[in-house]
């Protein structure tokens, strides 16, 4: 009998081919051990295995499975991105491979194409653009050229209707010289807009810091337009605050500029009325004080509508306009831009039929201290510049003539040079009291010519005469050792005023 | 080259003969791989400084020890070697002593070094629980610019898993790592090592360790996929994880290795395992196939010697890694056996069941830390 237990195996084995006897023996016993042992180790090593590989076979079937599913949502990627190509440019022949819809090579290959195509036309903008720029930059500079070119003539031209109307003259000479200076200003305007919004553009504008008398600066513009405030049976009037202060820091030029446009807007939209120009105090700061300006009219006034766009270039509230009133239609753009850039906003009120009030708040820095006592009030005794020897440097002979006439109405003893090196040499020849000298000439220049003077000459009054009141030309103007400026054409009461105040002193 | 060897085993000392003109009192260096209990007596141990007064005595705990064609189980075995030119140098450190185990290894491989210009390879018995075997064999090839062969093993503990211990000269201690160095050119050194496990299932990925313990892989506790292939051996661990080792391609790697576990934590749901498992490592299981493990025995033999330079070895040190036992059990006398078949009866055998086996991949490159392998390492003087 068996004394152990086998391996179910093993036991089936024994009974068959052992004898009890051989099984009785002591060498047999310690073989079947052996054996029985192999035979637990292989079947406990089989029951391991076989455990393992059904987990990993579980494993696998996950893994695959999520193959699947990637495999299926690639597959549903592709046909939508196929057909998604297709219903772009449905005329577009695009060749796919048939029967095989996880193909992605002919729509990469398809892609790749349209990006070269995309990028082709990418450069092609890039040039188209530079050459637009380059026309654009064309145009600027030929408006620029031309509207200097025009400028010149036109300063003769205004300057001469000036003299003439200081002139002895018959009562029919008057109205035309009248509408020949009311033609000449309005095209100066115009050609003077023009340069600025290219300016303003490129924001070449910038803004100078002077003392300024606004009271005065206010009534200056008022007396200028109250001419064509009449013509259209307009009344003018002017309403300023009495807690203004005197003196304010700022762009007296830029201020008129803005103040004039929306004057002159006024009185052209409004006949048989009224345009009140408002300016109020509304409030100091720490060092700078906001002013409250207003211009009111009870003129046709703008629809709703049109309100806004009236601030775009070359717009007006409707192309009739244009027709009745005139005007470029650059006024309100660049009154809105010099606003803008000096941080303020304008603002429109208005009813078609009742008028219009346009608005704005504009801050400046306090004045100086001693504002007041610089200021010079002219005394009335004008017109009277006895004896005073003026060096007159001016290359263009319209200028010559206009500016020799009205230095000499004033009885003013005027020399001339017709450029920069004449004029070095006069100054250093002769005593003049104040000279006048314009910047752009041939052989050598204002400025060349002032520093020149310099060198010998510290104590004389040199004024510039400029064709722009930019602000870079004025630092310009100091830098090389001039004394003060005059815009052209120049206005005879400034010319006399700014003569009169270097030379009395 | 003399080779002497001796056993404890079922309380006495074989009385082999001792072989002609081997003089007990010329060894220059002894190595004691056994059981634990026996190898941390301090009576053998005095009995074996007696038998060899003048020798370097080496001593490791084991899983198993292997002298010739034999394993065996609670022994002690001692192999005596008599060089005739070749001069050696030992040194002992312990973990306790550095910051690291790589810091203990990068200074026991300066002080060899350092001894003399002619260090020809450098053989290593380390503690296996309290040493982090890859940080260790890092420190090693940190001061081997030339790559010499740096091979050994790491102590065992039977299949328990808990206290090792490795000495010089003295009774074993844990935390000790004993280095060996040879000197002179008229040593020839050659090692194996192979595995014969085969991989299987999908590949995965370590996505969370530290150093040799293992969290996640595939963003999915380790443990947990453990014993879901344990099946009904979970109970078992961490000895039933032995059948089931991974192969490990780190990150920036062409090699595999392979990685045992040394213990489980049931609360951290980790296991800790015989040398690093970087995150980012491609890992597959392993499983084994008794014939491959065996023919893996056969592969290391060969792989160990040039057989056309020298007929057969002087000597062959095997470590062998605990996880074969325990997955060969009665069978693992058959690996010993093939290394056997390989040298012929001239080379003496010694060895033991290790909890790590150092060995460089190939000649001349940097040593590595094994799990799972036969690690072959032979001496031949002429």
């Amino acid at each position: 009998m068996l004394t152990q237990l086998y391996h179910r195996l093993l036991e089936k084995q024994i009974k068959k081919f052992l004898t009890e006897e051989q099984l009785a023996e002591e060498s047999t016993r310690r073989f079947l051990e052996v054996i029985n042992n192999a035979y637990a180790g292989f079947e406990r090593d089989k029951k391991i295995s076989d455990h393992a590989f059904s987990i990993s076979e579980k494993e696998y079937q996950e893994v695959t499975r999520h193959l699947q599913e990637q495999h299926d949502i690639q597959l549903q990627s592709i046909i939508k991105l196929k057909n998604a190509i297709r219903s772009l440019d449905p005329q577009y022949n695009i060749h796919f491979r048939e029967g095989d819809a996880a193909d992605m090579i002919s729509v990469i290959s398809f892609l790749e194409e349209q990006i070269q195509k995309a990028k082709e036309l990418e450069v092609e903008l890039i040039r188209a653009k530079e050459v637009a720029e380059q026309a654009a930059r064309a145009k600027a500079d030929f408006l620029s050229v031309m509207s200097h070119e025009i400028r010149t003539p036109l300063n003769a031209i205004i300057g001469i209707s000036h003299l003439l109307s200081e002139d002895e003259k018959l009562p029919s000479q008057v109205e035309n010289l009248q509408v020949l200076g009311f033609a000449a200003d309005n095209l100066f305007n115009l050609i003077n807009d023009i340069l600025d919004f290219g300016k303003i553009d490129e924001g070449k504008i910038l803004f100078s810091e002077k003392n300024i008398d606004i009271r005065r600066l206010v009534s200056r513009i008022k007396t200028a337009n109250r001419i064509r405030a009449e013509e259209r049976g307009n009344v003018l009037k002017l309403m300023i605050d009495e807690e203004l202060p005197a003196f304010l820091k700022g762009d007296d030029v830029r201020l008129g500029q803005v103040l004039n446009n929306l004057i002159s807007n006024a009185i052209k939209f409004t006949s048989n009325g009224s345009i009140t120009i408002g300016i109020l105090l509304n409030k100091i700061l720490e060092d700078q004080v906001e002013i409250y300006f207003s211009v009111t009219d009870n003129g046709i006034g703008i629809e709703p509508g049109k309100q806004q766009l009236i601030f775009e270039r070359f717009t007006q509230a409707n192309a009739e306009i244009t027709r009745e009133f005139g005007g470029s239609g650059l006024g309100l753009a660049i009154t809105k831009k010099l606003l803008k850039l000096q941080n303020s906003d304008i603002h429109v009120e208005s009813e078609p039929g009742k008028g219009s009030k346009f608005y704005f708040l504009l801050r400046f820095k306090k004045a100086d201290a001693d504002a007041e006592k610089k200021a010079i009030q002219p005394e009335k005794g004008k017109g009277n510049l006895n004896g005073i020897k003026i060096l007159l440097v001016e290359d263009v002979e319209f200028n010559v003539i206009v500016a020799e006439k009205m230095l000499k109405n004033w009885k003013a003893v005027v020399e001339v040079a017709n450029n920069g090196l004449l004029a070095v040499e006069k100054a250093r020849c002769n005593a003049y009291d104040i000279i006048l000298m314009d910047l752009q000439m041939p052989t050598m220049d204002g400025y060349t010519a002032s520093k020149c003077i310099r060198e010998f000459n510290t104590a004389i009054p040199i004024i510039a005469l400029t064709a722009s009141s930019s602000v870079d030309i004025q630092q310009k103007v100091y830098e090389f050792g001039m004394t003060d400026y005059l815009s052209k054409p120049f206005n005879p009461d400034e010319l006399f005023e700014t003569i009169y105040k270097y030379t009395t002193n | 080259m003399k080779i002497a060897q001796t056993q404890y085993f079922d309380n006495q000392w074989r009385t082999d003969s001792i072989p002609d003109g081997f003089d007990l009192r010329e060894a220059q260096l002894v190595m004691a791989f056994g059981d634990p209990a026996l190898v941390t007596n301090a009576g053998l141990f005095s009995h074996i400084r007696s038998l060899f007064p003048r020798a370097a005595i080496v001593s490791s705990s084991t899983a198993g020890e292997i002298l010739q064609e034999n394993v065996y189980d609670n022994s002690l075995v001692v192999t005596a070697i008599q060089f005739e030119k070749t001069k050696i140098r030992c040194k002992v450190s312990n973990i306790k002593q550095h910051s690291s185990s790589y810091t203990t290894g990068m200074h026991l491989m300066k002080a060899l070094v350092g001894e003399a210009d002619d260090l020809i390879a450098v053989f290593i018995i380390s503690d296996g629980t309290h040493i982090n075997g890859s940080e260790l064999v890092s420190g090693f090839s940190e001061n081997n610019p030339k790559c010499i062969p740096v091979t050994g093993g790491l102590a065992g503990d039977g299949a328990r898993f808990t206290r090792t211990f490795a000495g010089l000269d003295q009774v074993p201690e844990e935390g000790n790592v004993v280095a060996v160095g040879f000197y002179g050119d008229s040593l020839k050194i050659g090692h194996g090592s192979f595995g014969g496990w085969d991989e299987f299932g999908p590949v995965r990925t370590i996505t969370r360790s530290d150093k040799n313990i293992l969290y996640e892989i595939d963003c999915k506790n380790a443990l947990d996929l453990y014993k879901e292939y344990l099946g009904p051996y979970k109970e078992e661990l961490p000895g039933s994880a032995l059948l089931f080792p991974l192969s490990i391609r780190e990150p920036d790697s062409a090699e595999h290795l392979v990685r045992t576990i040394l213990s489980i934590n049931e609360q951290e749901k980790s296991m800790l395992f015989a040398g690093n498992m970087s995150e980012g490592s491609k890992i597959r299981l392993m499983k084994a196939n008794f014939d491959r493990l065996i023919d893996g025995s056969s592969m290391a033999a060969k792989n160990s010697f040039n057989p056309l330079e020298n007929s057969s070895p002087d000597l062959a040190l095997l470590i062998s890694c605990v996880g074969r036992k325990l997955v060969l059990q009665e069978r693992t006398d058959e690996e010993v056996q093939a290394v056997k078949q390989i040298f012929g009866d001239r080379t003496p055998l010694a060895g033991f069941y290790s909890y790590g086996e150092i060995s460089p991949f190939n000649l001349n490159t940097r040593c590595e830390l094994h799990n799972q392998t036969m690690t072959i390492t032979t001496f031949s003087e002429s």
